[in-house]
């Protein structure tokens, strides 16, 4: 099969050297970045850093650089209204788990393990398929909303296949 | 970047097909894109008859010039290239970027539905669903990513 060559020969070898050299696929956009490596991609630290080669910017909103903390932070509180109720695991959407989790209080066994639950399956996923629809009711997915559902799955021993089906059915 | 369809291939056809003519290198080109992707022939086929049949309808989205083809093509073949590690990786953070800005339904069904050509559904769900913890967000993204950046709002 011929294939056309582009200018880049993009495997002229793949050391782990600069894959994002190889990806330096430029483009255009707003910010114009440019960068050469893959940290170039990257937020983590370089947020002030000067890239150089093209890729293209993305805008994301209140959170720069940082990781993990301040991540989980930022995105816990941004939810559509209520404040983390514990521990940074409550968030929005742990009111809409409030009623579940009374609900469930009374099956609390059932629930806590599910491995050795006596709630058929299709319960479990029902009960969650519910909570999935309301994380999307407002039409935009947040992290604190993503935590809460984390959380659902484990409680309920959902796997994240699982969940990925739910999804996917669910949007159809 | 505009996604000019719904997957990588797609795309590809709305650049080769921008003069209303595809010629034989284009197709050659998109040859090698079918190979890079991974692509069979009746996968190809399905999509180039879909778009054909916009085509004649007059809905087919187009792209604007004889360069951008090529240009599409080193693109993701540069990402498909690289290794799998770093194509994950950035997937995962662009789903993590994705969740900061706000992730919406017909943003995941889209990014998921260009990302499966690139065989990147599966790190970039765990980016926005956050399996395995959160990851920093992405400040550009390679110009094969860029129409699911679009997509999902990341562009500014």
């Amino acid at each position: 099969m011929t294939t056309p060559e582009p200018e880049t020969d993009p495997e002229s070898e793949d050391d782990e050297v600069d894959p994002f050299a190889e990806l330096g696929v430029e483009t255009s956009s707003s910010n114009g970045n440019i960068s050469d490596g893959l940290e170039a991609f990257m937020d983590d630290d370089d947020e002030d850093e000067p890239v150089d080669s093209a890729p293209v910017a993305v805008k994301h909103d209140e959170e720069e650089s940082d990781d993990d903390d301040d991540m989980f932070a930022t995105l816990g509180v941004a939810g559509p209204s209520v404040a983390l109720a514990s521990a940074g695991e409550n968030d929005i959407l742990a009111a809409f788990m409030d009623e579940d989790d009374d609900d469930e209080a009374d099956e609390e066994a059932t629930y806590s393990s599910p491995e050795t639950s006596t709630t058929p399956q299709n319960d479990v996923m029902d009960a969650y398929k519910l909570v999935l629809e309301t994380v999307w009711v407002d039409g935009i997915l947040d992290s604190g909303e993503v935590n809460l559902l984390a959380k659902r799955r484990e409680e309920l021993g959902i796997s994240f296949e699982e969940h990925l089906k739910l999804v996917r059915e669910m949007l159809g | 970047m505009q996604a000019l369809g719904s997957t990588p291939f797609e795309h590809a056809l709305a650049l080769a097909w921008f003069d209303d003519r595809m010629t034989t290198t284009e197709f050659r080109q998109l040859d090698a894109l079918q190979t890079s992707l991974n692509l069979s022939d009746s996968e190809r086929a399905s999509i180039e008859a879909d778009y054909e049949n916009r085509l004649a309808e007059g809905t087919a989205p187009r792209g604007k010039d004889a360069n951008s083809l090529a240009q599409w093509i080193d693109a993701v073949r540069a990402l498909s290239n690289v290794h799998e590690d770093v194509s994950s990786v950035l997937a995962r953070r662009l789903g993590g970027t994705a969740l900061r800005t706000g992730l919406t339904r017909d943003g995941w069904k889209a990014a998921n539905d260009w990302l499966e050509q690139l065989g990147l559904t599966q790190p970039f769900a765990e980016g926005c669903w956050l399996v395995g913890g959160p990851v920093p967000a992405l400040s550009a993204v390679p110009l094969a990513l860029a129409p699911v950046a679009d997509s999902l709002g990341l562009l500014g």
